[in-house]
């Protein structure tokens, strides 16, 4: 079973992941559970507990081009510098590397991230331009990786 | 003997790791003696005592629990209790008690994640919670099942356990049934092994010495470890209502933070947070408690801030007691919240939030509409108590190599878990007219 949890809050383009895990949850890609996370923070370990495979979908913030999709394994994290957490709970790189180091998450994961402006310009509580052109493409990529992963694992 | 050049050295930490918030420290030190040390806070300050100002007192409790992602329930509970205060609310006593049981929540959240995620991976020479996973997975698993359980009873009482919205002025929004809490009451059961293995563990750590002549401030109760009520208390003789709070204490500004700075009028720093409450509260916390605080070695009360993991892990373990307490004399109040009418007037209140004593104070008309707001959070006010820390521990940090020295720096302050963001809402504007 691949687990599809989608991160983020209803404030914004933080939006992002929580809309498309609501529209993948009304349809789930074959094989799948869909989560839809407000922040889960250090949560997010619990919810990756047990899946074969895993595909995180959250806004991204990196510089590029606004609509830009990301797609990152979780091995790519590795040189993401883990000390960098906060009392306000475990950012999305940290509580999936911790996964890792605690065996609860699975080998098998994927961060698909849409990239929006950044937070300051955007009017609060509403969907970018942008970012409401993009979720259409954000959920056929979803199901893209989700068929991907289910091919690799039937390898 | 040491060179002179020797003793000269200056250390700049960019980007504080493990707190929460934006901070950097300089210190200069010259000929062994320190020039120039300043804990910088240049988070943004978030203006919210001006912009609540002309808001109606009813939305202000959803408001100031967003200064905090990790203390709303302290804010919340800070500002409903000022308000009650100025209004003549008298609350139910069944509503009293689940607004403990709320603190136990937070308690239980923020200083699990502390003491596990943040300050551990220090005392165990690891980078960060990651590496200390890799060594030692059983306290980190341990750690997030007691935050967990935090989490469960801040959402049950909250609504969701991130900015919880549950508490409002003369109750909560709705009232817990019985089977909701007995839910709750199975879990904390569970955790309360974790929790004796916590204290065992932190107090087997190797904990720097730095115990000094401190003056520890936080509320006090006649009957009940300090949460929501009380006199202000410190070991130098401090004794007061709340509403002495302005007589006490005074705050400046320093021109390199955001976060004002906070001491006794005539005195100097202080020292808030669970070291501080157990130090002034120890025989409140009950003989179980008092009889496993003993066990760790350390005497109490304690006057080095490196005991503050300790005490922190001795408040993770009461808070299980307390929230276990409540929910077995739980039966729901007549009404989740009594009806009131706003009046002019002041209202001040402090809260023990997980990092300390927490201060408001608002002024209304007689609409209930906000005519003056003050907030004092608790890391403003360790902010001096911090600098003087590593003031003392300048000397030590001159013969070390860089890295020791930064680390040490790090673990001073994370010995009071400061939360910046809380601390940097407000921002003194003076205009001169030439």
């Amino acid at each position: 079973m691949i687990r599809v949890i989608g991160i983020g809050s209803p404030f914004g383009d933080d939006n992002v992941g929580l809309q498309v895990a609501r529209i993948l949850a009304e349809a789930p890609p074959p094989d799948c559970d869909v989560i839809i996370a407000d922040r889960p923070g250090a949560g997010l370990i619990e919810l990756l507990d047990g899946a074969d495979a895993a595909i995180v979908i959250d806004s991204v913030c990196s510089g590029a081009p606004p609509g830009t999709i990301h797609e990152l394994k979780f091995d790519d994290l590795r040189h993401y510098p883990a000390g960098l957490v906060s009392s306000h709970d475990l950012g999305l790189a940290t509580a999936i590397q911790l996964a890792r180091a605690l065996g609860r998450a699975p080998v098998c994961g994927r961060i698909i991230g849409l990239e929006i402006a950044p937070p300051r310009s955007q009017p609060t509580g509403l969907l970018s331009s942008h970012s409401k052109a993009s979720i259409g493409r954000l959920v056929d990529r979803v199901r893209a990786c989700a068929a991907e992963l289910t091919a690799e694992s039937n390898v | 003997m040491q060179s002179r050049a020797k003793k000269n050295k200056t250390i700049q930490i960019n980007y504080l790791a493990r707190v929460e918030g934006e901070c950097a420290l300089h210190i200069r030190m010259r000929d062994g003696q320190v020039a120039d040390l300043r804990l910088e806070i240049f988070e943004p300050p978030r203006f919210f005592e001006a912009f609540l100002r002309g808001r109606d007192c009813r939305e202000i409790p959803d408001l100031t629990a967003r200064i905090c992602g990790i203390c709303p329930v302290a804010y919340q509970m800070s500002t409903v209790h000022a308000f009650e205060r100025s209004f003549g609310i008298s609350i139910d006593p069944a509503v009293r008690a689940l607004r403990r049981l709320y603190f136990c929540g937070e308690w239980l959240e923020s200083h699990s994640l502390h003491i596990h995620m943040l300050a551990a991976p220090d005392f165990l020479g690891c980078e960060s919670v990651v590496t200390m996973a890799e060594k030692n997975r059983g306290a980190v698993e341990r750690g997030l099942r007691i935050k967990k359980v935090g989490n469960a009873i801040v959402a049950a009482l909250g609504g969701r356990s991130v900015h919880p919205v549950g508490a409002c002025i003369g109750g909560f929004t709705r009232a817990p049934s019985r089977a909701q809490l007995s839910v709750l009451r199975e879990q904390l059961l569970k955790i309360r092994d974790d929790a004796i293995e916590c204290v065992r563990w932190v107090s087997g750590f190797d904990l720097p010495d730095l115990s000094r002549d401190i003056e520890f401030v936080s509320l006090q109760h006649p009957d009940e470890y300090p949460m929501n009520e009380g006199r202000i208390v410190s070991n130098r003789g401090i004794d007061a209502p709340v509403d002495e709070f302005d007589n006490l204490f005074e705050e400046h500004q320093v021109p390199y933070s955001h976060a004002l700075h906070c001491k006794v009028k005539g005195r100097g720093p202080y020292f808030l947070g669970p070291l501080a409450r157990i130090n002034l509260n120890f025989d409140r916390l009950g003989s179980d408690i008092i009889a496993i605080a003993r066990e760790t070695g350390i005497s109490w009360p304690s006057s080095n801030p490196y005991d503050s993991i300790v005490a922190r892990a001795l408040e993770v373990l009461y808070a299980i007691d307390e929230a276990v307490r409540v929910i077995d004399h739980y039966e729901p109040p007549a009404a989740h919240a009594v009806s009131f009418e706003p009046r002019a007037g002041v209202g001040r209140a402090i809260t023990e939030a997980p990092r300390g004593s927490l201060y408001h104070a608002f002024e209304t008309d007689d609409r209930g509409l906000l005519r003056s707001v003050r907030i004092v959070p608790p890391t403003s006010q360790n902010q001096a108590r911090i600098e003087a820390d590593l003031r003392e521990l300048a000397p030590e940090l001159v013969e070390q190599p860089q890295p020791v020295a930064t680390r040490m720096c790090e673990m001073a302050i994370r010995n009071y878990d400061p939360c910046i963001s809380c601390s940097t809402h407000f921002l003194k504007l003076e205009i001169e007219k030439l």
